[in-house]
């Protein structure tokens, strides 16, 4: 950035852009930032979408619905039971897989690319965008964080394989998730009581942190050859990534924070409480509109330990009948527990409108593992109005059909422009509404 | 590789395939090559043999698959019949990998469909899944180039302690030993925003830390854990005894209103139900006038039985013993569950290296087994406790002795330090230990360990490193030159620091003396504002990136710093000392001569520990030994400090050849292993004593010496309850034979759950036997796994088959070591199998080189590096296969001294 882009960037406030731009362009984004409920005449409510991940799988046995009932008329299998009271609000989806993921401890590297790890001759990893990152970058321009990434503390006992959060962003560059409860709240709600023009001095700083090693980038960068520079490349794309996150810092400057729906939560939750915790800021981030994309990839190591259960998550995703397999169907029962009541709490928040939050979000509940070595069949449970898919549903694909082909469906029907993904070869219009 | 080179067995694997060929090929129908094309891109590769599948294979797929997979409309779009037999493009693998896929998952040919030759099928799979293999390998073959890399989260911790002489926590740093490739490989270390911030945080920290670090006063604190001890036992009896008492009273009054003429009958009646004495009050409601146990203090009957009944029957003896044993007064003894399992020291004080000192005694009565001491500390908010190193008692009642741990203490660093008896992490592993001698005696098992006095003191004096660090990063008062001159000849200091000897640009240095003056402008004092600038150093691109221009496709020889560089992190994960830096720069390092006494040098160094480490760890893959919780119920002895210590022993047995320039060989088969008392514990060696790892000549007849024999590489060959032939068997073949089989397929039936319960290990064998799909690695990896049988699940040595169905410790079927390599000799006995692998040098030093090439120089080691890594592994051959003429063979070769 030049010196006279900087100083642009510096003493434009937000609502000096929204002004410069016109009204009628800007009208929801500026909604969203002072609140929906204080406007008079409420707009459309905003899509949503949430990705929650966890690695390991399910118990395949009792976790999947009979293949055989399919349709509007099927019974949940034990491992869904909790989920009862919201059968009408998700869907069930069996038969879909991602071609290219042969790492079976990998449960969440490629759940949402849908990449191949070899796609690149000369390099032995490879990712590339997810698809809640395609979903941020257009629905995170209005939103004061584009996008929440959310992790526990345990992802690789857990399973989830290399990464940082479900996230990968637009450079198949993994991104830094939070893995604190607490750490969330203060994102979302701490005010910060810097004066104004502190916090301006403050970014102004970071920015001159961020020239500064851009003046050694330089001499690095002299002479490199081509495949040096794609790495300096990583390097510079990251301090353009933070550039723009200061400048959207910037904009938001003026505009407070929303106040906080929920209490801080306490300190040092651990798996079932964790996941619990995580899942009322989830939805407290929605409803105060501090974003509209999240990620989780939630704990299973924890989710075990905080259920009493002795046994390594490793060690009971490869379950044997008896102790293994019980451990293994605990954590399915108590995994749909908390997934129903995150719906509860979705559906409980109204819209101006008069709908509920959950009519808006599209929720996806899965993980790139169905069980032990198994990548096919991937786990999926899509729930709320989002993406305005058919819900209530049991529908099974033919196997090994693009687990990207449903991304992309929930992507377009979120009215997110997107002509393919990972390895799609299309959407799978049986789904949609 | 591996066995098929050898000759004598080669003439086995061929007959193999003609028997195939002579079942198959139908009237000398051969074709070469389903597409024209393959035999030009072969050529183009030079992989070709490897990566092509063998013509033969054709046949199956024609007969089985070409009905409905061919032609320009086939069945679900998969075409086979235009598929080439060399894999040289992504695009082709993908294809082929999606054919395996099938195969394997068993979904293909369908049903109603004639089913392939099972032998026919298993040789398909076995060299397709082998070419596929190659061919990953090929497709990732850089060609020779290095791809420019960022320090990994080990280097940059121990580069941040050359440059400011502290450590510091670098967990918040994604680990980079995950991906299955050695954390050197440029290519596979990424960098984003979110870690550009973390590394500035910790500069940041770094810098602040070694400020506090230069200026922190040494002070002393001393322990004696007997006060705290007893008085904490003493309350605790009370309260038990107290609990009792009252619960006594309240008996006394349910029997007296039990007496009551009106209660008799119904006392009567209750007494008979109540299967334990104790439930008879628990019903005292039904007794009229019986007064509540709310009276005497309790919640409620259930809680008057539990604190009254059960915990003083289990408790109260124990901690009353406590205060009978002899030493108490003195001293604390420490128990393993209840009445005193811990005693504390907090060590506070700025970032440095404290001494910690435990003065201790064993009882006279202690077995071996319980004469070791953990230090570590609790993990908030769990209370949970952590072990930082283990050590031996050898203070005895008469002549207590003192232990001394000196600990890097980060800022960050849990300060409250405490010392239990070693013991497993799992609290019910103690809780058993307890309950076995409580159902004995009625008290707790007899004390061990008496802790006379803990002290800490520190910080020490700081490193030299410090010292010199902070005396150039000061900004002198009144040196007669403007501030902003004198801030920058400190940050040009720095920065060459900090850039391994680069020249840096003054416009860096410019930007940073203009952090510095923005803080100055701020308002911070001098000596605050000059830190700043001096962290984002440390997250400058110059210090993160081992950066060696180059251009596309040529390579240029390294200048001197360059390679000292390169050599400084290869052996010692840190950056060039001051005199290889010079040696480099000054021209010295050219000279073969000078430059293998460097290497020398650099090995004998301290900091070689860094390569004997992290060398060994990614090369063996011993991250597997924590992917599972060992049952340490069943196997006590292995716990948290045995398990690290079975780790270490990897480590020491690499450095002490790499310290002795011992023959690599030695980690096949050898006369010695390193142990210390410990882990010589494990294996039953008598006369070692002390935390310190040395050699120790073997009985004739050990199962220890060489990587088979050793606890880490066979406990990690277990899922922590059971042994795991298969895993054995497979490390066996990828790091000791040089023949990796191909990694275990996704979505084929996992076998041990086809019927209800778990079955022996051999009869699982028998299954993979039945399917192609699985017979095709099976049949190599499986007996050699069997022959590692005599090693139970944590590596220990065993007569019979603990893990067989309906065994227990002490009874099962004898264990059956006896097998085959797959095309190779037979072994009767695990001896006569180690034996046949002593005598496979050639292959372990390829693969050891292998592994040493991609660490070394950081990038995958292809196909195009066959000739280097014969180079290397024949002048160590002339050289007995001393261990570090392979690293002087790698460091002289023009790989690794080019760009």
């Amino acid at each position: 950035m030049n010196q006279l882009e900087s100083a642009l960037f510096r003493h434009t406030s937000r609502r000096q852009f929204l002004k410069a731009a016109g009204t009628c362009v800007a009208l929801p984004a500026f909604e969203s930032a002072v609140g929906r409920a204080a406007s008079a005449s409420p707009a459309a409510p905003p899509k949503r979408m949430i990705f929650l991940g966890f690695g390991w799988g399910v118990t395949s046995e009792t976790w999947f619905p009979d293949r055989n009932q399919v349709g509007r008329v099927y019974d949940l299998p034990a491992g869904l039971a909790p989920l009862a009271r919201h059968k009408d609000q998700f869907t069930v989806i069996q038969g879909l897989s991602n071609k290219f993921s042969i790492g079976a401890h990998a449960g969440s590297t490629f759940w949402l690319t849908s990449a191949n790890q070899f796609a690149e001759p000369g390099q032995a990893f490879h990712n590339s965008v997810s698809v809640d990152q395609v979903a941020a970058a257009q629905f995170g321009t209005t939103t004061r964080y584009p996008s929440l990434q959310l992790t526990a503390a345990d992802a690789w006992e857990s399973g989830h394989g290399p990464g940082l959060s479900l996230a990968w962003d637009q450079h198949g560059k993994p991104v830094a998730g939070i893995d604190s409860p607490t750490a969330v709240f203060h994102r979302l709600f701490s005010a910060d009581d810097t004066p104004l023009e502190a916090r301006r001095a403050a970014i102004a700083g970071r920015r001159s942190v961020l020239d500064a090693v851009r003046e050694d980038a330089r001499r690095v960068g002299r002479g490199l050859s081509r495949a040096d520079a794609r790495k300096l490349d990583e390097y510079l794309e990251g301090l353009r990534d933070i550039e723009t996150r200061l400048a959207k810092e910037e904009q938001w400057l003026d505009v407070p924070k929303a106040k906080p729906p929920l209490d801080e939560p306490e300190g040092g939750l651990v798996g079932r409480a964790e996941v619990e915790a995580m899942y009322a800021l989830i939805v407290a981030a929605l409803q105060t509109d501090a974003t509209r994309v999240v990620t989780y990839r939630q704990p299973v190591a924890r989710l075990l330990s905080s259920l009493d259960l002795k046994i390594a998550p490793h060690d009971m995703s490869h379950y044997t009948p008896g102790e293994r397999m019980e451990a293994s169907q605990k954590r399915d029962l108590f995994q749909s527990q908390l997934l129903a009541g995150l719906l509860d709490r979705l559906a409980a928040v109204r819209e101006p409108d008069g709908s509920s939050l959950l009519d808006h979000t599209c929720v996806v509940f899965g993980s790139n593992i169905r069980t032990i070595h198994y990548l096919d069949n991937c786990p999926t449970i899509v729930a709320g109005g989002g993406a305005g898919i058919r819900l209530g549903e049991h529908l099974v694909f033919p196997d090994k059909t693009p687990l990207a082909n449903l991304w992309l469906t929930l992507l377009q029907g979120s009215g997110v422009q997107s002509d393919s993904h990972g390895d799609s070869t299309g959407i799978l219009p049986e789904i949609m509404a | 590789m591996g066995f098929a080179t050898n000759p004598g067995w080669k003439g086995k694997t061929s007959v193999k395939i003609s028997t195939v060929i002579a079942g198959l090929i139908c009237a000398g129908i051969l074709l070469v090559a389903l597409a024209g094309t393959a035999t030009a891109a072969g050529a183009a590769t030079g992989d070709s043999a490897r990566t092509t599948l063998p013509a033969i294979h054709r046949r199956l797929l024609e007969a089985h698959c070409f009905k409905c997979h061919a032609g320009a409309d086939p069945e679900a779009s998969v075409r086979l019949d235009d598929l080439r037999l060399t894999i040289d493009d992504v695009e082709t693998a993908e294809r082929w990998q999606k054919v395996l896929s099938t195969l394997n998952s068993g979904e293909m040919p369908p049903a109603e469909e004639p089913r392939p030759d099972a032998l026919a099928k298993t040789e398909l799979l076995d060299d397709l899944s082998r070419a596929l293999q190659a061919a990953r390998r090929a497709l990732a073959d850089t060609g020779g180039a290095i791809t420019m890399r960022r320090l990994n989260r080990r280097e940059y911790a121990r580069t941040i302690r050359s440059l400011v002489g502290i450590d510091i926590d670098v967990s918040q740093l994604p680990d980079d030993d995950g991906i299955g490739a050695f954390d050197t490989i440029g290519s596979a270390l990424f960098m984003s925003s979110d870690q550009f911030e973390t590394y500035l945080a910790l500069g940041r920290r770094a810098i602040d830390d070694a400020f506090a670090a230069a200026g922190g006063r040494s002070r002393s604190v001393h322990v004696e854990p007997e006060t705290d001890a007893i008085a904490a036992v003493e309350k605790a009896a009370a309260v038990y005894r107290d609990d009792h008492e009252r619960y006594l009273r309240w008996k006394a009054a349910v029997d007296a209103a039990a007496a009551l003429p009106e209660n008799v009958e119904t006392a009567a009646r209750l007494r008979a139900d109540a299967k334990w004495e104790p439930l008879f009050y628990h019903e005292h409601a039904q007794l009229e006038t019986a007064p509540p146990p709310t009276d005497f203090g309790f919640k409620d009957a259930a809680d008057a039985i539990f604190r009254g009944s059960t915990q003083y029957d289990q408790h109260h003896r124990y901690h009353a013993d406590y205060l009978s044993w002899p030493a108490r007064q003195t001293g604390a003894y420490l128990t393993i569950y209840k009445v005193r399992t811990l005693v504390g020291i907090a060590a506070f004080g700025p970032p440095g290296t404290y001494m910690l000192r435990v003065r201790a005694a064993a009882v006279d009565a202690a077995p071996a087994n319980r004469r070791f001491i953990e230090v570590g500390y609790l993990q908030q908010p769990t209370n949970t406790f952590r072990p930082l190193s283990s050590h031996e008692v050898r203070g005895t009642m008469a002549e207590p002795a003192v232990i001394e741990v000196p600990l890097s203490l980060t800022s960050t660093s849990n300060r409250r330090l405490c010392v239990r008896e070693r013991q497993p992490l799992n609290p019910g592993a103690s809780y058993e230990a307890w309950r076995a001698a409580w159902d004995k005696t009625g008290s707790g098992p007899e004390p061990a360990i008496w802790i006379d006095w803990l002290e800490v003191q520190g910080p020490l004096p700081p490193a030299a490193e410090v010292v010199d660090f902070v005396r150039n990063a000061t900004i002198a008062q009144a040196s007669g030159r403007a501030e902003a001159d004198v801030a920058r000849d400190v940050l040009a200091a720095f920065v060459r620091r900090a850039l391994r000897g680069a020249e840096p640009e003054p416009g860096f240095i410019d930007s940073l003396v203009g952090l510095y003056e923005n803080q100055r402008a701020a308002g911070m004092r001098p000596d605050l504002a000059i830190r700043e600038p001096l962290a984002v150093v440390l997250a400058s691109p110059g210090f993160l990136y081992l950066a060696e221009p180059g251009r596309d496709r040529t390579s240029r020889p390294l200048d001197g710093r360059e390679l000292a560089v390169r050599l400084a992190y290869f052996l010692w994960s840190s950056p060039p000392d001051d005199r290889l830096l010079e040696l480099g720069r000054l021209g010295g390092l050219d000279h073969p001569d000078v430059l293998a006494r460097e290497v020398d040098r650099l090995l004998d160094d301290p900091r070689a520990m860094a390569f004997c480490t992290a060398f060994p760890h990614q090369w063996l893959k011993l991250d597997r030994l924590d992917f599972f919780t060992f049952n340490t119920k069943k196997y006590r002895g292995f716990d948290e400090s045995m398990k690290d210590a079975a780790r270490r022993e990897v480590y020491e047995t690499f450095a002490y050849l790499i310290h002795t320039n011992g023959s690599l060989s030695r980690l096949l088969s050898s006369d010695t292993a390193i142990v210390n008392s410990l882990l010589a514990l494990h294996y039953g060696l008598d006369g070692v004593d002390g935390d310190g790892f040395r050699p120790v000549t073997l009985a004739t007849d050990s199962p220890r010496g060489g990587l088979v024999g050793m606890a880490a590489v066979l406990a990690m060959g277990s899922d922590g309850e059971r042994t795991n032939p298969i895993v054995r068997g497979t490390w066996v073949l990828d790091k000791l034979l040089d023949d990796p089989p191909p990694p275990a397929p996704p979505n084929v039936p996992q076998i041990s759950r086809l019927d209800g319960q778990p079955l022996g290990s051999r009869e699982r064998f028998a299954l993979h036997r039945t399917e192609p799909q699985c017979l095709q690695c099976h049949r190599r990896i499986d007996p050699i796994g069997f022959g590692l049988e005599n090693f139970d699940a944590v590596g220990r040595w065993r007569e019979i088959d603990t893990d067989a169905p309906g065994a227990t410790a002490e009874s099962g079927p004898p264990v059956d070591a006896s097998g085959a390599f797959f095309g190779g000799p037979a072994f009767a006995s695990f001896a006569e199998l180690r034996a046949i692998l002593a005598t496979q040098k050639e292959p372990f030093a390829r693969g050891f080189t292998k592994a040493l090439v991609e660490y070394a120089l950081g990038r995958p080691c292809g196909f195009s590096d066959e000739q280097l890594v014969d180079e290397i592994v024949t002048a160590a051959a002339a050289d007995g296969y001393e261990t570090r003429s392979f690293i002087h063979a790698l460091v002289k070769s023009p790989q690794f001294r080019s760009k």
